[in-house]
């Protein structure tokens, strides 16, 4: 390309930056309501992906044996909000109800139903971590009676023995049997409850970061590729604007090619997108406190080739259509379909596999792939180098398919 | 009252002959509605199927054994896809992100746990992964829990098998005997604690005390009032705009110069927009009933409530239309309006998986009103005391707002600003 191209080009581009900076309303779209979105999102779904919002269980305790206490004691080591008795005005979500004679019954090995009474509208998934918790921590309980059970039967106490396939005598019998017995037996599981677990499990995240994104560090990166999307593609539209309002036509009289004129138009917008993907960035980091990862600039650049990429497919959707109204209406469309699939409205792991094959067939696709492997993962450039291939091969096609179809008058 | 039908019919004519704009805002709740339903179906259920996890054995033991087999049993066979794989493949995978989580067994699980020496097992979890991950947490821990409880309770006898595997012989049938007898009574009392479901969870659901009984459910009931309050919005914003273009080209003033008083233009443009929001809504309302198979509940309570909604859609525009002096104002500013409307009242994503603060701020958004009453009509099926608010504040708000917006766009069509 020559130096006369190249610098009509950058005329082209920086006239078509000074005139979309201009445009109030375009200002509010490319910087206030990214924001709006990412802070409505992030508020909306804070802690439910990170578990940071913890389920709550109220406790109905009829029983005052000390089963029933390890039992409580126990779920409060879970990762529930336990609570015993309710405020005013606070409604019980889930409620575990302990009956009576729960002590007695379990020491006697006599069948007894514990209550897990949970509200229609209760989270369904917070009910599952509840019934999870309920279940292990039962678990911890009866198995430590089994431990001081079967001891007492090895140490002959209170009238225990092995008849045929069951146990005869219990807890409770030997208890009665005994004075003080029952103190013992608390105190025994007391000592083995204080024993540290045998068996532990060990969390940590994938790559480089040890954070599992939530609230805004999910919804931050999903709104920022939407609304570079957005911008890039709604700014392909102002193609067929120019074109029908006869602004295009006038380049024709001008030494500049229709390539020229297309990479201007594009590069100018290109230049807007990156001045709003620094800034959301800024934002994210500095009001929203995300964590950006360890390559920032893998990230701008990245962000930048989506740009180019999504842009191209802009210039090529405004090059196909006559009518701005056609462009706009097939634009809105276009970009809520490509945001939505592309896994920028919800988190890409909850849907059906043939969405998440879908996924890679649109550019937003492989910009929140790309991201994830920077922010969630913590990689650096070498990471997404084949986001950023695959990114700037949709660029290429789009930009020959539009300089193919444009058409600088009807 | 000619005058203003006639610029209503002139109004709906020119739509019918470019009806795009019109058509792409009808789109767009069409669009969110028929993604959702795609991708989440009628039900709105995630089918929680095949996590694929990954599981790298260095222990090869039969407590390693216990933890795998435990989960490949009964629910979690169909919950989770099981992979084995080496600590190092497995670590791999995981760096790019190829599965929900990695299991690390550590060499000598089996036997540290004989010994009765603590052990950890590594859970890896894929950090692009919100929800499943945290899945296989909850199932990992739930078996170290039971893989300690049995080590525990099998203390002894474990520590009897232990001396004879370590003593380099294969034991005789009567110490296998020995060892059988002195397990017996602590299998017996495993299984008398847990097979027989000593101790058992009742679960119960219960509805408060104004929760309407459950029915069958649609999901897309919940997600497509949102969707349609941001069409109508958008079409009103759009139908509404005329008044401003007119005034820019120069239309109104011919026709105010005419025996029309600008009041019937006002009324005028506000019944058209009134009846094209209308006919939309309608289209969308037909369109959920028989494409996404949504009851919308008592139709009766149904039309009263959309007439009030679009009543303070075409009041809330003709009122911010009675502020704007411009195209360009109104591009920057209404679109930004309706979207925070929309976002803070719970049409774009369901009010009930708001967090608590955000559901407080909603009930301040007037399209808070409009989409839980029509979710109140078509999902609890409420009565008109379910709907009472909602329809005091659409009306109220309606013609408040159509009041004060046919008076300052009078003003302003009499040239006073």
């Amino acid at each position: 390309m020559r130096g006369g191209s190249l610098r009509i080009i950058a005329l082209i581009a920086a006239n078509d930056f000074r005139l979309t900076l201009e445009a109030r309303g375009v200002i509010f779209w490319i910087f206030a309501m990214p924001i709006v979105f990412m802070l409505a999102f992030g508020l909306a779904f804070r802690g439910e992906s990170g578990g940071v919002r913890k389920a709550r269980l109220t406790i109905e305790n009829a029983d005052t044996g000390f089963v029933s206490r390890a039992l409580i004691d126990e779920l409060r080591g879970e990762p529930l909000n336990v609570v015993d008795s309710l405020r005013a005005g606070d409604k019980a979500v889930r409620t575990l109800v302990i009956p009576p004679d729960f002590t007695e019954k379990v020491l006697a090995r006599s069948k007894v139903a514990l209550v897990l009474r949970k509200e229609s509208d209760a989270d369904i998934q917070a009910s599952e971590a509840v019934n999870a918790a309920v279940f292990r921590s039962l678990m911890q309980v009866v198995s430590r009676l089994i431990e001081i059970e079967a001891d007492a039967r090895e140490k002959g106490r209170g009238g225990f023995a092995l008849a045929g396939d069951s146990v005869t005598g219990s807890l409770l019998a030997a208890s009665r049997a005994r004075p003080g017995m029952l103190d013992s037996i608390e105190v025994e599981f007391d000592s083995l409850r204080a024993a540290p677990p045998l068996v532990t499990v060990s969390s940590s995240a994938a790559g480089k970061m040890r954070k599992i994104p939530s609230g805004f560090q999910s919804s931050v990166p999903g709104n920022l590729v939407m609304f570079v999307l957005m911008t890039m593609v709604f700014s392909g539209a102002v193609i067929t604007v120019e074109r029908f309002t006869g602004v295009l036509r006038r380049y024709a009289y001008t030494p500049a090619g229709r390539g020229s004129i297309l990479l201007g138009k594009l590069f100018g917008r290109m230049f807007v997108a990156f001045i709003q993907i620094v800034f959301l960035l800024l934002v994210g980091k500095f009001v929203f406190r995300i964590s950006l990862g360890q390559s920032p600039g893998a990230l701008i650049i990245l962000m930048t080739v989506f740009a180019f990429s999504t842009g191209a497919f802009g210039v090529f959707f405004g090059s196909l259509f006559r009518n701005p109204e056609q462009v706009s209406a097939v634009s809105i469309v276009t970009t809520l379909v490509m945001a939505a699939l592309g896994g920028c409205w919800w988190s890409i792991e909850l849907v059906p596999r043939a969405f998440k094959v879908a996924a890679f067939l649109f550019p937003t696709g492989w910009a929140m792939d790309g991201i994830h492997k920077i922010i969630s993962f913590g990689y650096g450039m070498s990471a997404v180098a084949l986001d950023v291939a695959v990114l700037a091969g949709f660029g290429v096609v789009f930009v020959i398919l539009a300089s193919w179809k444009l058409k600088l008058a009807d | 009252m000619n005058a203003i039908l006639l610029i209503v019919r002139n109004d709906m004519k020119r739509r019918l002959r470019s009806p795009v704009s019109v058509i792409c805002m009808f789109l767009i709740p069409l669009g969110l509605t028929l993604l959702v339903g795609l991708v989440f179906g009628r039900h709105g259920k995630v089918e929680l199927s095949h996590i694929k996890v990954l599981v790298a054995d260095s222990d090869k033991g039969i407590a390693a054994n216990f933890l795998k087999q435990g989960m490949k049993q009964g629910k979690l066979a169909e919950l989770i896809d099981l992979v084995e794989v080496d600590s190092v493949a497995g670590r791999s995978l995981m760096d790019r992100g190829k599965a929900s989580a990695l299991i690390e067994i550590p060499k000598g699980f089996t036997v540290n746990i004989l010994d009765r020496k603590p052990v950890v097992i590594g859970l890896v979890k894929n950090p692009q992964e919100a929800f499943l991950p945290l899945i296989v947490e909850e199932i990992t821990e739930t078996m170290a829990v039971m893989i300690d409880g049995a080590a525990r309770i099998f203390e002894k006898p474990i520590g009897e098998a232990r001396g004879m595997l370590t003593g380099g012989r294969w034991p005789e049938a009567a110490e296998l005997a020995g060892l059988l007898s002195s397990a017996k009574p602590r299998i017996e009392l495993v299984k008398g604690y847990l097979s027989d479901t000593l101790i058992s969870i009742t679960s119960e659901t219960v509805s408060a005390p104004d929760a309407k009984p459950e029915r069958t459910f649609n999901f897309l009931a919940l997600i497509m009032p949102g969707s349609i309050l941001i069409g109508l919005l958008f079409i009103s914003e759009i139908t509404m705009r005329d008044i401003l273009r007119e005034r820019e080209a120069g239309t109104l003033a011919r026709i105010i110069a005419g025996p029309v008083r600008s009041d019937h233009v006002i009324a005028g443009k506000m019944l058209s927009s009134f009846a094209i929001t209308l006919v939309a809504c309608a289209l969308l309302i037909a369109i959920g009933r028989l494409g996404f198979g949504i009851a919308w509940g008592s139709p009766l309570k149904l039309i009263v409530h959309v007439v009030g909604s679009i009543l303070m859609c075409v009041g809330l525009m003709a009122f911010l239309y009675g502020f704007i002096r411009s195209e360009r104002v109104a591009d920057a500013m209404l679109p930004v309006v309706i979207i925070i409307l929309c976002v803070f009242g719970g049409a774009m994503f369901p009010y009930e998986v708001m967090s608590p603060a955000m559901q407080k701020a909603a009930v301040f958004s007037p399209a808070f009103w409009v989409i839980d009453g029509l979710k109140r009509i078509a999902i609890e099926k409420t009565g008109w005391g379910g709907i009472a608010p909602h329809l005091a504040i659409v009306y109220g708000l309606g013609a408040v707002t159509s009041v004060a917006g046919a008076a300052k766009l009078r003003g302003k069509l009499a040239g006073k600003e």
